[in-house]
């Protein structure tokens, strides 16, 4: 298993990233560095409500949101998402003003990966984004032996 | 065999919290951050021109806060934008704008602070985010910017004692 043996390479390249944020022209950075790490494709939501209708209809690897948004703030959209089934292994960044460890704990307890404190740098970006999905995909992946192992048991 | 010689056999459980997070990542190719890098850096012109449309949001919720003070739904207004401040100041290539927007927010990050919040002295912090901007003063390398930063922060840090951790009871901060 790759996690007991060492360091994993990360991936960036080919995701579908949905960005979540009500600053049009910050979405616009995060777009530009992305696409330029190498993300497959870089969706834009404006709300909490908005992004969840995104991936109520897309396939998404990763979804980054802001915390403090105008409608539905990003600890709110970590809550449906981990409480939804398609949404619940999604890997999620949260990136904010907010520095305080309180809120970290909190972004923590609410589903949400990674916590990348603003103002951002490219190199924050790539990793915080690589490690959420590294995380995700860890997530799914012990899920499913979870789940083949109770339905071993209940055969 | 006697009690002592009985081989032991240890168990070592699997880490299944390290599983579930995926445990540690490797480095992440420097050309991956590098394309990242320059693709902000080719975003300086429209940098200049987002950072100049947040003073704005800021310099208009400043007014308001000068004609209705700074609780209510004024106060907020300026909390939010000093927040996205604080956070584009840096990647917008003005650093101080996110000292001086950080050291604002301290002081009317709650309703409780902001009923107390003296209006002059975040007027006084939209002024110098103003004129940062104005006179292309990014950094706290120039003796000037950080004589505005190190005052601001200074009164802020007076103002916002009572809210701080160590001056509140032991049984609020148990409780908080």
């Amino acid at each position: 298993m790759n996690s007991e043996i060492g360091p994993v390479p990360p991936a960036v390249e080919n995701l579908t990233v949905v960005i979540v944020d009500d600053n049009a022209a910050l979405r616009g950075a995060l777009r530009a560095a992305l696409s330029a790490m190498g993300c497959a494709r870089v969706v834009e939501a404006e709300s909490g409500e908005a992004a969840l209708n995104v991936i109520a209809v897309e396939h998404v690897d990763l979804v980054m949101t802001d915390w403090k948004m105008r409608g539905m703030d990003g600890l709110e959209l970590a809550r449906l998402l981990r409480a939804d089934q398609a949404g619940a292994a999604i890997p999620l960044v949260m990136l904010t003003a907010y520095d305080e460890d309180s809120r970290r704990q909190t972004a923590h307890a609410a589903g949400v990966d990674r916590f990348i404190v603003k103002p951002f740098t490219a190199k924050a970006l790539a990793y915080g984004v690589a490690a959420a999905a590294r995380g995700g995909a860890a997530r799914r992946g012990a899920n499913a032996r979870e789940n083949a192992q109770f339905s071993a048991q209940g055969a | 065999m006697s009690k002592k010689q009985q081989p032991i056999e240890m168990i070592t459980p699997p880490n299944m919290l390290r599983v579930k997070v995926g445990g540690r990542i490797g480095p992440i190719a420097d050309d991956v951050i590098a394309r990242a890098e320059a693709a902000l850096e080719t975003m300086q012109e429209d940098f200049a021109h987002w950072l100049e449309d947040e003073v704005r949001k800021l310099e208009s919720a400043a007014m308001n806060v000068k004609t209705r003070g700074v609780r209510g739904e004024a106060g907020e207004t300026l909390f939010a934008a000093a927040h996205d401040l604080r956070g584009l100041g840096a990647t917008y290539q003005f650093p101080i704008i996110t000292r001086l927007a950080a050291s604002l927010c301290k002081m009317v990050e709650t309703a409780e602070k902001r009923e107390a919040a003296p209006p002059a002295l975040a007027l006084a912090h939209a002024d110098a985010i103003r004129a940062a901007l104005r006179q292309n003063i990014r950094d706290v390398d120039n003796a000037v910017g950080r004589m505005l930063v190190d005052e601001l922060e200074t009164r802020v840090a007076e103002f916002a004692a009572p809210w701080e951790p160590a001056a509140q009871p032991t049984a609020m901060r148990a409780a908080g």
